[in-house]
């Protein structure tokens, strides 16, 4: 089996919920059940590749790669098949979140675990190099910077570099961090070339404990409402709020492929996976509330050196 | 380990406020409680408590019977002063919720948060199970 890590990029809201909740968002975010990170589950996401590709002539392709359409839709359908799908597709893990802050307009703000997590989703290598070390531990609410000189997010206070995130003014370690450039700059090669260069300047470095609170506090809150439309007023009771990932999080998986089983497709892994990935930044509507706009992602890779890994 | 867990006496908390609630400011304790939640997440928990302290009148003989903002701002305290956060249950001894909160340290005040949005859960709860549909309520 081959496996080659991908990048989802919002360009919009994205909304991928798990339903109505008693909590206190009526329409929170799925998230990972031990870390409470968000994510973006495969499912959704080969669903919607799957989608993407139905206009395709080639039935017997997409089939193999995506396995047999059911019959019947829900439970009720799954039978089993003549072959399976030789596509897996993982789930998408935050990276990085967008955070607003007083100076620089926002940080791309990451955590050591975060990192530690997309390193094993690289399995040690990505396309064409292999993966940047694990970055070193930071003190509880400090931060950490690939170059003080270069960061778009630093203020100076006596001499102190500081970013203020959201509610949080944190100091920030008075030197550079190279391991922390190398992941700008890997992460950076797999974006359009215009916007290489903005993870060096903005991704900013927070221990775990800090980026934690920021996923589940600094996460884009919305109230929504019906209108009656007999009078053309908010009808009564139909409020609600709605949790997303802001536009320009960076979201991480794995996709891993086998041969295909299709008895009349023979596809490789490689063609498999690359099937999938699309071209380079293909546009997906991901998740729900498509039609006010959320969802709307770029699904990144490095396929350049060509050296998926193997499990 | 007292025997039972932490959401369960945040609940326990949650209905014994709201049950008391009285029938008069039922209607504008409602929509607060139901604010509160996404305030703190937009806007971060001292300028969601800010937001209801400005409801406080001077000139109010009985804010707590008569005021809904002024009776939610004392029911999460009273709620918080119970959390293990020891700094902020020292400063709640001679402090309103939201001077205590605006003095805390950076640790004490995220966990003041995460704490505070697990009761709003209950008090959101409480609320929907507690006030009956026939009492004048605005919307959410």
């Amino acid at each position: 089996m081959e496996s080659r890590a991908y990048l989802l990029q919002a360009l919009s809201p994205l909304h991928v919920g798990t339903g109505r909740s008693v909590g206190v968002i009526d329409l929170p975010l799925m998230r990972m059940r031990a870390t409470g990170i968000p994510i973006v589950p495969g499912s959704s996401l080969k669903g919607v590749l799957r989608d993407s590709r139905k206009h395709d002539s080639d039935k017997a392709r997409s089939d193999a790669i995506f396995g047999p359409r059911r019959e019947k839709p829900g439970p009720e359908g799954d039978q089993p098949g003549e072959y399976a799908g030789a596509l897996v597709v993982g789930d998408a893990r935050l990276l990085a979140l967008p955070v607003r802050g007083f100076v620089g307009t926002f940080a791309m703000v990451t955590s050591p675990l975060l990192l530690a997590l997309a390193r094993r989703d690289w399995g040690g290598r990505m396309g064409g190099g292999e993966v940047p070390g694990p970055v070193a531990p930071l003190a509880k609410y400090q931060a950490r910077v690939a170059s003080l000189k270069n960061s778009a997010c630093l203020y100076r206070h006596d001499g102190q570099p500081r970013v203020y995130l959201e509610d949080l003014d944190l100091e920030v370690e008075n030197k550079d961090d190279s391991v922390l450039a190398s992941w700008a700059e890997v992460l950076g090669r797999a974006l359009p070339s215009e916007e290489r260069d903005m993870l060096m300047r903005r991704l900013v470095l927070v221990d775990d404990e800090t980026m934690s609170f920021l996923w589940e506090t600094a996460t884009q809150v919305d109230t929504r409402v019906s209108i009656n439309p007999e009078t053309g007023t908010a009808a009564q009771g139909q409020l609600w709020t709605e949790e997303s990932l802001p536009a320009e999080t960076l979201l991480m998986g794995v996709m891993a492929a086998t041969r295909a089983w299709h008895p009349e497709r023979k596809l490789e892994a490689g063609e498999v996976l690359s099937e999938a990935l699309g071209g380079p930044g293909t546009m997906l509507q991901l998740g729900g509330k498509a039609t006010v706009g959320r969802g709307w992602c770029r699904l990144l890779s490095w396929q350049s050196g060509g050296s998926e890994g193997r499990r | 380990m007292n025997g039972q867990t932490r959401e369960q006496l945040r609940a326990i908390h949650a209905y014994q406020c709201v049950r008391a609630v009285p029938p008069g400011i039922r209607a504008d304790y409602k929509p607060r409680v139901h604010g509160l939640g996404a305030s703190v997440l937009r806007d971060g928990l001292a300028a969601a408590l800010t937001f209801l302290e400005r409801e406080k009148k001077a000139d109010e003989r009985a804010p707590l019977e008569t005021n809904a903002a002024m009776r939610l701002l004392s029911d999460l305290a009273k709620s918080l002063e119970k959390a293990p956060i020891p700094e902020l249950k020292r400063r709640l001894a001679t402090m309103s919720l939201p001077d205590a909160v605006r003095e805390l340290k950076l640790e004490e005040y995220m966990l003041a948060t995460r704490e505070t949005l697990r009761l709003v859960v209950w008090f959101r709860r409480a609320v929907q199970a507690t006030f009956k549909d026939s009492e004048q309520t605005r919307a959410q």
